[in-house]
């Protein structure tokens, strides 16, 4: 059996997708590109004694690498073209957009690879009365054309024979234009000099002022190409990337005034007509929440209902089963006491998860498939802005009120690195709707009258302290210019269910298996210094938690109100989990209580300094350490190093939060004592927000 | 006739301009617009400004484009009429 490998590439929306699977099926393999957490999608077909490879490379409209960092993709997708890992090319074109679609295409044939356009969404482009003549078109080339239908499978199988016939006998593509003398013999003679198989579009490239072909060639290239570009200029009057792209874009122009025909001109596109309600001025804003407001509707309700039976169902299974069926093996109570707590809480807290997260993905399968999501971008893109993020950076931050694990790994959505950071580090201020149980709990106890106030106040600080955190990181280790923004707005799209139900399984189970390798170990060593006792009163954990107490004083807690800490100790698995360990640790270290407060209210009466200490302890709660599930994302969506700078700064914001409040309301109790907190706690923060921006000085940091 | 340079951040929807030029700096957002076929000579149409005034929606090459008023100052347009 002949083995080789196919790279498929073409522009966003162009159907890319939809057609690797309909070549590939269920033979997909989902990984990392090398260096960069950007999915690395692959997968075969076998055929006619072929094993065929498909990678699948990043939706792009150009091959150029620029200095922007949104440009990762197109460097992934130029470092393979250059790697020479594919036999062959398969350019996908939208049928409907031809004319910017071979944009990209003048460019692959350049490279020393045969090429085979695929023109997809036929159909759509029939009734919109588009017919496209795929002979003079592969005739233009002198390479294959395939018309297709991926959504219907319509052309693929053909498109497979096309595959292996060009793999065995490769035709001799051409470019159907020659660029101005001057920049045709500045390219021939860099040509000459590069000595590589790609010399012809490194030559193109190098003109063009591309980022990575500087890389790929020597010095005394890179001062022969400067030469040559001054002197096209200064002789053209123009410089050599706009002539370039105009020679380009001149050819494409006039080959599709040949090769499509417009048969019937409507006036106005399904698209246009939705476009004028949705994007409407006055319309465009409510639309926009009420489609936001859909979603946690539909997460709440549907995904909620579903939670409760997930997590009592695998808490029953994992928890309770197994300790049964460990007793029954007369494993020691000990043991017992780790796996189930430990380990089977761990499974329990990643199962919980499944219902949320799956209806989360849904809607943001559907809002990216249909086309919405980059209009949601263009009506909110101003408010984003002016923190320095892109309009699309909003809808995971937004996703963060529901629960911070789909909002961290929605971040995706967003094409630069930087504003993706930007993003993932302040969605874990996003009050979630398990911090939510929290405050109903607490405000419950301590503030009967306007609790809707006080919750809200907790928003409204989770909103803030994210928007400081954004602007810090921004001035220091984020350092750099915005993004710009230069995006399509897609006609709207039917998502097919096979394709919103595949992606919303791809991402859940990058959760499930990825991130529950952190998070399962992490509550096994929970769960065991929780269990293991010291005394015959309380666990490891619990002792600790004691020891370090006096380190919360500053925020509210004092000495006897131990179990907070403890809470907070166990409030990083899962942050619901605070109420339930203060529940448990009360009962244990009863107190003396009134009678008119009784039970857990009564106790943490007892032990909280009133509405003020209350406050300070929610305050530290919404901001302290994202969840070990949210921490775990992170860690797979931006690496260690992220994952360790949230953990850290989370919670020393949270501590310097709570403790200027806590301190500045009780200022008259102990004016020396607060002001020396405040002082201090003030000293703290600058100095680390110093530190970090003198790392970004340095002029030899890593790169993020 | 010569027809008189116009600021992006002057069209109201509807208005119809030609590129005529690039200003200098920004080459890597240039090199964006060029590749998404903001080429010179190019003509576009401005469909419509977003609800908070920002950004703004272009139709170029049978294609929606959007853009920020101050990033596509680089744009040098005159207005086709």
């Amino acid at each position: 059996m002949k083995q080789f490998t196919v790279g498929l590439i073409g522009n966003p929306n162009s159907g890319k997708t939809t057609l690797f699977n309909a070549l590939t099926g269920a033979h997909q393999r989902v990984g990392n590109w090398p260096g960069v957490t950007v999915e690395q999608k692959s997968g075969y077909f076998e055929s006619e004694n072929h094993h065929v490879e498909i990678v699948d490379l990043p939706g792009i409209y150009s091959l150029s690498v620029t200095s922007e960092e949104s440009a990762l993709d197109e460097r992934i997708a130029a470092e393979y073209m250059l790697s020479n890992d594919a036999n062959l090319i398969i350019n996908v074109l939208d049928a409907n957009n031809l004319e910017r679609n071979l944009y990209l295409t003048t460019q692959l044939l350049e490279l020393d690879v045969p090429v085979i356009l695929a023109v997809n969404m036929l159909d759509i482009a029939k009734k919109r009365g588009i017919t496209i003549d795929i002979d003079k078109l592969s005739n233009a080339f002198n390479c294959p054309v395939i018309g297709l239908v991926a959504s219907k499978m319509q052309g693929v199988s053909e498109l497979k024979r096309n595959i292996i016939n060009t793999f065995n006998k490769p035709q001799k593509k051409q470019l159907p234009f020659t660029y101005p003398a001057e920049i045709n013999q500045a390219i021939s003679s860099l040509v000459s000099e590069i000595k590589n198989k790609h010399g012809y579009f490194l030559a193109v490239r190098l003109l063009e002022d591309d980022v990575l072909a500087k890389q790929k060639v020597s010095a005394q290239v890179l001062k022969l190409v400067q030469q040559y570009k001054q002197a096209i200029s200064s002789k053209l009057n123009e410089d050599v990337d706009i002539l370039i792209a105009d020679t380009r874009y001149g050819m494409i122009h006039e080959l599709v005034k040949q090769v499509v025909t417009e048969s019937v001109h409507i006036k106005t596109t399904i698209t246009a007509a939705v476009d004028r309600i949705v994007l409407n001025r006055i319309l465009g804003i409510p639309i926009f929440l009420i489609v936001m407001y859909l979603m946690f509707l539909f997460a709440v309700n549907v995904g909620g209902i579903l939670q409760d039976y997930f997590q009592v169902g695998s808490n029953a299974i994992f928890v309770h089963g197994f300790a049964h069926l460990l007793s029954n093996w007369n494993t020691p109570n000990w043991l017992i006491a780790i796996l189930t707590s430990g380990l089977g809480k761990g499974i329990n807290t990643v199962i919980t998860f499944i219902p949320v997260l799956t209806t989360m993905f849904i809607f943001l399968a559907l809002l990216e498939g249909t086309g919405y999501m980059a209009r949601a971008g263009f009506v909110v893109d101003r408010v984003m802005t002016a923190i320095g993020l892109p309009g699309k950076s909003f809808v995971p931050m937004l996703i963060g009120f529901g629960c911070n694990v789909p909002a961290i790994m929605a971040a995706r959505t967003l094409e630069n690195k930087r504003d993706r950071i930007l993003t993932i580090m302040m969605t874990p201020f996003m009050s979630c709707t398990a911090r939510l149980a929290i405050y109903a709990v607490f405000t419950a106890a301590f503030f009967p009258k306007g609790r809707q106030n006080i919750v809200f106040a907790l928003y409204l600080a989770g909103i803030l302290i994210a928007i400081v955190t954004g602007l810090i990181l921004r001035k220091t280790i984020l350092r750099g210019r915005q993004s710009t923004l230069v995006t399509e707005l897609p006609p709207y799209h039917l998502p097919t269910i096979p394709n919103v139900l595949m992606q919303t399984w791809c991402r859940l189970k990058m959760f499930l298996f990825k991130a529950g390798k952190v998070i399962i170990p992490a509550c096994v060593i929970i769960g065991a210094l929780n269990t293991i006792n010291i005394d015959s009163k309380h666990s490891l954990l619990a002792t600790a938690g004691r020891e370090i107490t006096p380190i919360l004083n500053p925020i509210g807690i004092q000495q006897d109100n131990w179990p907070a800490t403890v809470g907070l100790m166990t409030g990083v698995v899962a942050k619901e989990v605070v109420v339930a360990t203060l529940n448990t640790l009360y009962a244990v270290d009863s107190y003396p209580v009134s009678d008119k407060y009784k039970g857990l209210y009564g106790q943490m009466y007892q032990r909280f300094d009133g509405q003020i200490g209350a406050f300070a302890y929610l305050l530290f709660v919404l901001l302290y350490f994202p969840c070990i599930p949210a921490l775990a994302t992170i860690f797979h969506e931006l690496g260690w190093r992220w994952a360790t700078f949230s953990m850290f700064w989370n919670t020393g914001i949270a501590y310097c939060t709570a403790t200027l409040f806590y301190q500045a309301a009780t200022f008259n109790e102990h004016p020396k004592y607060a002001t020396v907190s405040i002082i201090t706690v003030i000293m703290i923060f600058l100095s680390v927000v110093l530190t970090m921006r003198w790392i970004s000085k340095k002029p030899n940091r890593r790169e993020i | 006739m010569k027809q008189e340079q116009v600021l992006l951040a002057d069209l109201i929807a509807g208005d119809k301009v030609k590129i005529i030029g690039f200003h200098k700096d920004q080459p890597s957002y240039r090199n964006k617009l060029l590749a998404m076929g903001l080429t010179l000579g190019t003509e576009f149409t401005l469909i419509r400004i977003a609800p908070l005034g920002d950004p703004i929606e272009i139709s170029v090459r049978g294609f929606s484009l959007i853009l920020r008023k101050n990033e596509a100052k680089i744009l040098k347009l005159e207005r086709v009429t």
